[in-house]
């Protein structure tokens, strides 16, 4: 995109300018924490829980780390986590979906398996996930894919169902194109604006379970500076240093404001009707 | 009628199987050995073995499989390692706070969320329908613990109102139960509010625009008449499926807020097994929980039926 | 038949009302300056194309425009001398259901599906009286028996979709004439109905007019059913009455273009009743623009060049007959 496009992103969709630019800052800020935000796991015991300076802008924390840099650095926990659980879940629900819409000896099995799966609560599964295996990035990713899928497999279904009726298909198909074909010319693109619209609500949920598990301690390992962690750790000192918790707090509710946003603006601009009716 | 709610059942049935051979599967696929990490940091080969004998993973799989789907299906879902307790007998001890939790929350989540939104609808674009935006991008974007901690910060710390953490129960009256649950249940009770005030706007704003709207106000209806007589019934169904969603949903806040004030229901025992490593306990509380999903689905379903006389099944 | 009236009987006595609708960047002047009276316990006509302004007009004699679009920027309504654009919504709401009262185009989806139509002819009783529920519902049977409605008991605990649309449509008659109104608003309520059942519904309304002495503006774009149910009719274009007569004169002495058109494009019943007037060439004009003259101009077969140059008024061209055309004793001769 040229820069000198954003004006009028701005006035047509300012849903997407507003989420896609706040999203493109904390983006920003998380990749640049190295440059400006100083060291995050450095304690000095001599200053402990001290208010914001202008060597920690946000103060320290009980165990005397910078609470800004921490901040700044937890961003980058969120962002993978969101962003790699997002990807896995709309990769496994693209196939999941394809495979249901597609091949229907198989539809009404794989529908209840994913219902089955939808009845299980993300965060308890996740819980259970990382209960055996103990807390680490990866098995998080995995945790939080596994109850996001189902949604986006039950969206590329009935994309696909829907596809498939079309004339221009059936008669692809009757011309003896092949499958792999009518996937990447037909039925691929119709399901990309619905697909980013629902990847955007996993991700904002994805990010929020995140820093849930992590804050009940089945997330990344405590030492890791993740938002739910820091949350975690300084609860005991709300009431001497609510910053150490406001910050990485208000931090993620901007994020996930950032990619919430982004979501419903992509959804009015690829279905402008949804506008009026919201 | 009759077959229809057979025909749910057994999909209901289904959906339970997938439910209990995924959770029976998670336990015997993870990777690692569980009964190791079960045990823990200082445990001996004698205490991971005995782990193992306990959750019979030493038989093989479909054995194994027959062994766990029997004892699930006469009522015993496994035995805390850290307790020793029977699951369900843990979960009966806690079940109190967080059913009287669950209860206010969606009392309050419901009444609130379907006012809002029936007002949203009916001024559309005006103040309360931007106020609700507003408060709706927030109600999905903070999460609850970190309203939670704000609501504390504000209410109890700062303004000393309303008590920091802690449960009593009601059986020392209802003041006392209902004082300390305020902060939990409006911490909580946020996004479920936006939630289902987003529905019921989208859901009263088709219905405002039928003909029959406009037939009743020929008749002379009062606004109120308009809206909760005419409209709401008519409205209803997307939103009794947002109450649905909102009460599955309900279980993973209800987690994380239980953490935060210090209450000790269901929340904080899956909280204490994920420290203690008791698989079986938070096994046993995801099937307790699916299950009473799959039940709420049926029953919303069925509620379709009594505000719609047109739905026969 | 009543042509000569006094000036005391008149019910409803509308004038120069003014309706704009407006979406986000064009403002539609939906009603441009319409004026009538409705004596008591007389039946007006208003015929038209779709679009012309009857069904705005109904609905802003009760006010019931669509709320943040649509607005009534001028004249008044009077009705018994009081100006219902004067009231509070309050005031207005006695009046709605009460002394006027309306049935509308499309019965399938005029009558509220999830609630029981005896309970909501009971409604529209209850809003408007002091009477028990048992009462208000004794009240709908009774109705329903008046619209002859065939086992009353069992019809009051029927839901809308369980009736045809015929039986629906006399449902909404026996809402509308629950609280006996003194005017009756009806629009199009046979255009959705199959042709038999039009004929039946159109003869109840008639007789029950007669029995409770009640006015009727009777909206319909059909000058057949004009001619069978009303004594008075007026002739409406693009937001404006453009002749205005009684039945027998309109017949008789069409003095308007536009009429003399409807006329010939009168739907032959045995070819089926949705050819609408295929013989006036041209399009209603878009209400967005104000046209200088007479917006018929544009599809009339006489029009000269002053038609083109200004808006022609209601003139007298005989007794109760007036009709907005500058040539109108050139096309009464023709």
């Amino acid at each position: 995109m040229r820069i000198s496009s954003l004006p009028r992103l701005a006035v047509r969709h300012p849903l997407v300018f507003t989420g896609g630019g706040l999203l493109t800052l904390v983006i920003v800020a998380a990749l640049s924490a190295p440059v400006y935000a100083g060291d995050p796991m450095i304690m000095d015991p001599f200053k402990l829980l001290q208010s914001p300076s202008t060597q920690a802008w946000f103060g320290t924390d009980s165990l005397g780390r910078n609470v800004f840099a921490r901040t700044m650095y937890g961003a980058r926990i969120s962002l993978v986590v969101g962003l790699l659980s997002t990807m896995v879940a709309a990769l496994a629900g693209l196939m999941i979906g394809v495979t249901a819409g597609y091949i229907r000896s198989f539809d009404n099995f794989i529908m209840r398996v994913m219902d089955g799966l939808m009845s299980i609560p993300t965060i308890l599964l996740a819980i259970a996930l990382v209960a055996l295996t103990g807390p680490g990035i990866g098995i998080l990713i995995v945790a939080i894919a596994i109850p996001s899928t189902p949604s986006t497999a039950r969206l590329i279904r009935s994309v696909v169902l829907s596809v498939r009726e079309r004339p221009y298909v059936e008669a692809a198909l009757c011309g003896g194109a092949r499958l792999p074909r009518i996937l990447w010319r037909h039925i691929l693109p119709s399901s990309i604006p619905p697909l980013m619209v629902q990847s955007a609500n996993v991700c904002a949920g994805a990010i929020l379970t995140e820093a849930a598990l992590s804050f009940l301690g089945a997330g990344v390992p405590p030492s890791i500076p993740s938002w739910g962690n820091m949350i975690a750790s300084s609860r005991l000192y709300l009431s001497i240093a609510p910053l150490n918790l406001f910050a990485p707090g208000i931090c993620l509710a901007i994020t996930v404001l950032a990619v919430n946003l982004l979501g419903d603006g992509l959804r009015d601009m690829f279905d402008p009707r949804s506008k009026q009716r919201r | 009628m009759g077959t229809y709610i057979l025909r749910r059942l057994i999909s209901a049935v289904a959906v339970m199987m997938v439910v209990g051979i995924f959770v029976f599967l998670l336990l015997r696929l993870a990777p690692g050995d569980p009964a190791t990490m079960m045990a823990g940091d200082m445990a001996t080969q004698q205490m991971i073995d005995g782990i193992r004998e306990q959750l019979g993973l030493n038989e093989p799989l479909p054995t194994q499989f027959v062994h766990w789907a029997l004892g699930v299906l006469s009522g015993n879902i496994g035995n805390s390692i850290f307790a020793g307790q029977p699951v369900l007998q843990l979960i009966s001890q806690r079940v109190e706070p967080t059913i009287s939790l669950s209860v206010l929350t969606t009392i309050l989540s419901v009444a609130i969320g379907i006012v809002f939104g029936t007002f949203a609808a009916w001024r559309a674009g005006g103040f309360v329908d931007r106020t609700l935006t507003a408060f709706s991008a927030l109600g999905y974007s903070v999460p609850v613990f970190v309203t939670s901690y704000f609501l504390v910060y504000a209410f109890a710390i700062k303004a000393r109102w309303l008590p920091v953490q802690g449960y009593v129960s009601i059986d020392h009256g209802f003041g006392p139960w209902f004082v300390q649950l305020i902060l939990p249940t409006v911490a909580l009770s946020l996004s479920y509010i936006a939630f289902i005030a987003r529905i019921t706007r989208a859901s009263m704003l088709e219905v405002l625009s039928e003909d029959y709207m406009r037939t009743a106000a020929a008749k002379g209806a009062s606004t109120y008449s308009m809206l909760f007589h005419h409209a709401l019934k008519n409205a209803s169904a997307p939103i009794l499926t947002a109450i649905g969603i909102s009460l599955a949903y309900l279980i993973g806040g209800v987690v994380i807020t239980e953490t935060v004030f210090n209450i000790p229901g269901v929340g904080r025992l899956v909280v204490d097994a994920i420290n203690n490593r008791d698989y079986p306990v938070i096994q046993g509380v995801l099937i307790l929980v699916s299950g009473l999903y799959v039940l709420i689905n049926l029953a919303v379903d069925l509620a379709y039926t009594l505000v719609d006389p047109r739905i026969r099944y | 038949m009543q042509t000569q009236t006094s000036a005391d009987d008149v019910l409803l006595d509308v004038r120069e009302i003014v309706t704009h609708f407006y979406s986000e960047n064009s403002v539609t002047r939906a009603l441009g300056g319409v004026s009538f009276q409705v004596r008591a316990g007389e039946t007006l006509g208003v015929v038209g194309e779709s679009g012309c302004g009857k069904s705005v007009t109904a609905l802003s004699i009760l006010r019931l425009l669509p709320k943040l679009t649509g607005k009534i920027v001028g004249g008044e309504i009077r009705f018994h001398g009081r100006d219902l654009l004067k009231l509070s919504e309050q005031e207005m709401r006695k009046v709605r259901g009460n002394r006027i009262a309306m049935i509308f185009q499309e019965p399938m989806t005029s009558l509220n599906p999830v609630h029981t139509v005896g309970s909501q002819i009971a409604e529209a009783v209850r809003i408007h009286t002091k009477v028990s529920r048992q009462d208000a519902m004794a009240k709908a049977q009774e109705m329903l028996a008046l619209v002859r409605i065939a086992d009353p008991q069992r019809r009051v605990k029927n839901y809308p979709h369980e009736m045809s649309g015929g039986m629906r449509q006399r449902a909404m008659i026996a809402m509308a004439l629950a609280c006996s109104p003194e005017l009756l608003i009806a629009d199009e309520p046979t255009t959705a109905l199959d042709v038999t059942i039009q004929a039946q519904i159109l003869r109840l309304i008639v007789d029950l007019k007669e029995r409770i002495g009640t006015a009727v503006l009777f909206i319909t774009h059909d000058l057949g059913v004009v001619a069978e149910t009303c004594q008075r009719v007026m002739v409406m274009y693009a937001g404006r009455i453009v002749e205005e007569a009684s039945v027998s004169d309109l017949f008789a002495r069409p003095s308007h273009p536009y009429t003399q058109g409807l006329m010939r494009s009168v739907p032959d019943r045995r070819r089926g009743r949705r050819q609408r007037l295929p013989e006036i060439p041209g399009i209603v004009p878009s209400l967005r623009e104000s046209a200088a003259g007479c917006s018929f101009a544009p599809r009339c077969p006489v029009a000269i060049k002053s038609c083109g140059e200004a808006v022609p008024p209601m003139r007298v061209v005989g007794p109760g007959h007036a009709a907005a055309c500058w040539r109108s004793e050139e096309v009464m001769g023709a």
